[in-house]
């Protein structure tokens, strides 16, 4: 979930931001570095279909929907730094021209989604992959499971410093509702990169930065 | 698809249009910081809320519209409630964190919409290292609206074919919109170096 501004007080903005805006410029430094300009356009068009991801609202029985974070799925692409960063630039557009979540608060939001879904994430992964590589699918259906609810704890701790809510009482709602966001993810990641992985291999072949 | 651009008033000839662009960010950091800070107390919100309508009136943005594109928060907003009201006053934290939310979304709302696309990724290169972010959001809002439609073709493809789509079939969905973006990325790097760009 996205924090809109005027919900976290000025030392949880202003830690949020430092931490996200370094790791921001970090990032950069990293992907100029080290990134073929030819890749450019891929970071773009990539960047362009993480937004579209985010914004799409996919129906689920009952009548609700969700909308998917897709940050790990483009971190196993592009990898963490190229995944944090386009993550973070989509999160910023949307809070610029669709409202959701805040311009101060992007370094909360980005904290919770990009930096979980693309840095935590990717390295988990090559972590667990590392240990047990027969787990492959396995891993890339709880990892993701797994940042989605490190985000939203993330997410709660945020609030409950800027004195928003209780913790406590809000915990086990917020977790609920991220577990089942979670399994939607994992087996939205699980399907999109096996699918990949059957069609057009050589996108999963691409420098990972 | 029928797209909304945001920035359709910004090539009005009103009074924030004609402000410059950065000069415009940096008083929209300024406000949102203000708003962040202000103690909680309904007079010191009065100013800002006056402020926002003659912004609205004096740049010739349709009021219906702006209260249209601010009403998309009211989902989050919601869930914020929900979780505020378990804490002591929390109904009273929640409605000065609604109004500071309120205003903050107006006043992004009016920087953006006075604000064209083009000028903005021109400001954005001006920043650090904002030259890669440029180019990206440029990327951004110029396919963006492509891949919604392409997502909606291929979707309304498979429901014209008996199917409809459940999780899965979502995931292969955006599976086949991210092969699309990766040709497409080709093709436009081969377009980019035919018209003179140079990779530095």
């Amino acid at each position: 979930m996205h924090i809109p501004d005027g919900f976290l007080d000025l030392k949880t903005v202003s830690a949020t931001n430092v931490f996200s805006l370094g790791f921001l410029f970090y990032s950069i430094k990293k992907i100029t570095k080290k990134l073929n300009p030819e890749r450019i356009p891929l970071l773009g068009l990539s960047c362009a279909f993480i937004f579209t991801l985010q914004v799409i609202s996919f129906p689920l029985p009952g009548g609700t929907t969700v909308h998917l974070s897709g940050a790990f799925f483009i971190s196993l692409i592009l990898g963490p730094f190229s995944g944090f960063f386009i993550t973070f630039i989509s999160l910023f557009i949307q809070a610029l021209i669709l409202g959701h979540g805040g311009i101060l608060t992007i370094g909360a939001n980005s904290l919770n989604i990009a930096f979980t879904g693309c840095v935590m994430g990717y390295y988990f992964y090559k972590f667990f992959e590392g240990l047990f590589p027969s787990l492959k699918t396995l891993w890339i259906f709880i990892i993701p499971f797994l940042t989605l609810i490190t985000g939203s704890l993330l997410l709660l701790v945020e609030l409950s410093i800027s004195g928003k809510i209780l913790f406590s009482k809000s915990l086990f709602p917020v977790l609920f509702a991220h577990v089942t966001l979670g399994i939607i993810e994992g087996i939205f990641t699980v399907s999109a990169i096996s699918f990949l992985q059957k069609v057009k291999p050589e996108i999963l072949k691409i420098q990972k930065i | 698809m029928k797209h909304h651009f945001i920035d359709e008033f910004a090539y009005k000839n009103g009074f924030l249009q004609k402000v410059n662009t950065g000069l415009k960010a940096v008083l929209l950091i300024l406000l949102l910081l203000c708003v962040l800070v202000i103690p909680e107390k309904i007079l010191f919100y009065i100013p800002f809320i006056i402020l926002i309508f003659m912004f609205l009136i004096f740049s010739k943005i349709s009021f219906m519209y702006f209260l249209k594109r601010i009403l998309v928060i009211f989902p989050f907003l919601l869930v914020l409630f929900f979780l505020s009201i378990f804490k002591e006053n929390g109904l009273r934290i929640f409605l000065f964190s609604f109004l500071k939310s309120l205003i903050s979304i107006s006043f992004v709302f009016l920087f953006v919409m006075t604000t064209k696309m083009a000028g903005l990724s021109e400001f954005i290169k001006k920043i650090p290292a904002g030259f890669l972010i440029s180019d990206i959001f440029s990327f951004l809002y110029r396919y963006f609206f492509l891949l919604q439609d392409e997502f909606e073709k291929m979707k309304r493809a498979m429901v014209s074919k008996g199917k409809e789509p459940k999780l899965k079939d979502y995931a292969l969905l955006s599976g086949n919109l991210f092969i699309r973006s990766y040709e497409r990325s080709e093709r436009v790097l081969k377009a980019m170096i035919s018209r003179g760009w140079k990779i530095k």
